[in-house]
């Protein structure tokens, strides 16, 4: 019977099923792209350098001097190896230094980050060179590509390399430029030169020591949970290490990315309680038009309660089939998104740029928020159908009769 | 068991709402016998309809007491009374009797699913009422689709379905032509006469008040003429 009912003015339910399906589906659509471009934006700004977990010397992250260092580096990145949530971990020198490339007379200078790293254990996503390869051993070197454009460098050229040492001597490297990467960050590319970890540490005047162990775990959403557990039973070594998140150690990421997601979720609130309170006007509506039979109802001994929950059920029937459309067409089409892909449009082109995301969204079907959305908005109906059914307790039969005459 | 379905003792009713006080009922001694069909006549706002509603629990008198079947309402919760409307009065209004969404049957299968009762019985039940009152081919139309007499004529079947002690029936025929109003007056008074219904109607319509047995009538809250036709 409470399924008929629906069907007695057909524009409203359809109106309410529409109200309640499109805030499903936009709730769950938002998510699953965001989520998607989340993940990808999280792993590529990590992958490239940070890891998503670094043990670095406590005061590295405020002060990141050459002498603030990881003793020991190699047995910390074995013991790190070691623990469960880790894929993979590898050590890194870090310093700032001149690049000079060309010969005497036509001498090209510019600043750069320099990074030591290990090609066999490495997996910052820079390793994918756009010309040349990947260093493969100690003497070589690979430079963003805005940075060879800077020296005029192309592969098989000499690059020399000044800093300051860790103890404050010079440290000076001559190394063969072997590749160029881009990383869609323009400044990255710009000033960038990765050479073997060995060359760094000898000519940085490292001994077994590192800047950082960067660490990436199973999952970057982790990052934080593995950061702590490391902390934790990795405590007590030899020397002093803190172990950071990339939310430590990117904060604007964090901020980028939460930024995104409460703008999200506020659109998502205001349109779930633009909904209900339509739903809720809808059944105001319907109860008001239906006095004269919740008279009758009443008259011949239906209980206001039962004529309360004849309305709930009309209401949950009703969210019951706003859920059914809104999820089906969500999961249609992001499952027709999900193998075709789609742009996000100019807006976001800077940002992809920026984080080096491809320009072709992949979004996978949110099941939380599908099952998340449903839930809320069959309670959410429920509420708007409570306070108009309300009315019947005080529903006076004798004046609801008169109304028909 | 009393012979008396109703009695009424004292009834007032006063409309305290607006700055004057409207006296619908002023003190009304009224008394139905079992098996007796009474019919309230009377000027427009005579108090036909308050009386009934009184009567059938659906108001409160401002003074006096009424009882049903042996029972003092005046004692009953409203869901004391709910139950009492349910199970022992069977209504018939001027309009909007039925549950559009339902078909006639399912109209008459409904009560008994307010009363619990199994749905092969209620099923079973619902079909034999409307066979005997003649309405089986209607059975399976839903009120739209029904002509106005065939929809009171289900009402009475809804009504008489659960064995009520009393049916009350407010100005049945108002909408209907005299030809429908006569199918209609004959069903109550085969209700009446073969199944021992108790039944008050209240009308305007001298056809309705033909029927009944007896004649009561009301002029400004009072009873002003109470007649058998038996004993006229
Ligand atoms: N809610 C109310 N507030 C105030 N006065 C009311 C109310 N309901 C009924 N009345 C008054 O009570 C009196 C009796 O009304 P009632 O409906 O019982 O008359 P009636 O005999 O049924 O009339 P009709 O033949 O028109 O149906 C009328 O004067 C009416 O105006
Ligand atoms: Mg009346």
């Amino acid at each position: 019977m409470a399924w008929r009912n629906l069907w007695r003015v057909r524009r409203r339910t359809w109106l309410t099923v529409a109200g309640v399906a499109f805030a499903i589906f936009f709730v769950v659509f938002a998510n699953s792209t965001q989520r998607g471009t989340f993940a990808l934006m999280i792993d590529n700004a990590t992958g490239i350098l940070s890891g998503h977990v670094q043990a670095q010397h406590p005061a590295y992250q405020d002060d990141p001097r050459p002498r603030n260092t990881v003793a020991d580096a190699a047995a910390l990145r074995a013991a790190i190896m070691e623990q469960p949530g880790v894929r993979a971990a590898t050590l890194r020198g870090m310093a700032f230094a001149l690049v000079s490339a060309g010969s005497e007379g036509r001498e090209r200078t510019f600043g750069a980050q320099i990074i030591g790293m290990d090609p066999i254990t490495e997996f910052a996503s820079i390793r994918r060179p756009a010309t040349g390869r990947f260093i493969a051993g100690p003497g070589e070197a690979f430079i963003g590509a805005g940075l060879a454009r800077n020296l005029n460098a192309n592969a098989g050229d000499e690059l020399v390399v000044l800093g300051t040492a860790k103890e404050g001597g010079v440290a000076a490297v001559a190394v063969t430029l072997a590749g160029t990467f881009e990383s869609g960050m323009a400044e990255l590319d710009r000033a960038t030169l990765a050479l073997h970890f060995e060359d760094f540490a000898e000519a940085f005047g490292l001994g077994g020591e590192a800047h950082a162990v960067a660490i990436l775990a199973d999952d970057s959403a982790d990052a934080e949970a593995v950061a702590q557990r490391l902390a934790t039973t990795l405590d007590g070594g030899a020397a002093p290490v803190r172990f950071a998140s990339w939310e430590t150690l990117q904060p604007e990421l964090v901020q980028f990315v939460e930024l995104k997601a409460w703008g999200s979720y506020l659109i998502s609130a205001l349109l779930i309680v633009l909904v209900t309170f339509s739903v809720m006007n809808a059944f105001v509506m319907a109860v008001f038009e239906r006095t004269a039979e919740f008279g009758m109802l009443k008259a011949i001994g239906m209980t206001p309660g039962a004529i309360r929950r004849m309305l709930q059920i009309e209401a949950l029937w009703m969210s019951v089939l706003g859920v059914a459309v809104g999820v089906g067409i969500s999961a249609a089409v992001i499952g027709a998104l999900s193998t075709v892909g789609f742009s996000l449009g100019e807006e976001y082109s800077e940002m992809l740029e920026r984080f080096n995301l491809p320009d072709r969204l992949y979004p996978a079907f949110d099941y939380a928020t599908a099952f998340g959305m449903a839930a809320l908005m069959v309670v959410a109906v429920q509420l708007a159908a409570l306070l108009p059914a309300r009315r019947l307790r005080k529903l006076n039969v004798v004046e609801a009769l008169r109304e028909q005459e | 068991m009393s012979d008396l379905v109703v009695s009424c003792e004292g009834i007032t009713r006063v409309y305290a709402d607006d700055a004057v006080p409207v006296h619908a009922l002023r003190g009304v001694d009224f008394e139905v016998r079992r098996g007796e069909w009474t019919s309230l006549a009377g000027p427009s706002g005579s108090g036909k309809s308050t009386l009934l509603h009184v009567i059938g629990g659906l108001d409160r008198p401002t003074n006096g007491e009424v009882n049903v079947d042996g029972q003092r309402l005046g004692g009953l919760s409203e869901s004391q009374l709910s139950d009492l409307r349910l199970n022992k009065i069977g209504f018939v209004f001027q309009a909007y009797n039925l549950i559009p969404v339902l078909t006639a049957v399912e109209n008459v299968e409904f009560i008994m699913q307010l009363q619990g009762v199994g749905a092969a019985e209620r099923q079973t039940r619902a079909r034999a009422t409307l066979t005997r009152l003649g309405l089986d081919d209607i059975g399976d139309r839903r009120p739209g689709e029904l002509s106005g007499g065939q929809q009171q004529r289900v009402a009475v079947a809804r009504a008489v379905v659960t064995e009520p002690v009393l049916l009350l029936a407010d100005e049945p025929s108002a909408n209907l032509d005299s030809s429908t109003t006569q199918d209609l007056l004959e069903l109550l008074r085969n209700v009446n006469e073969q199944h021992g219904v108790t039944i008050v109607t209240a009308t305007h319509d001298p056809m309705v008040m033909d029927y009944a047995q007896r004649r009561v009538r009301l002029r400004d809250g009072a009873i002003e003429h109470d007649e058998s036709s038996s004993g006229a």
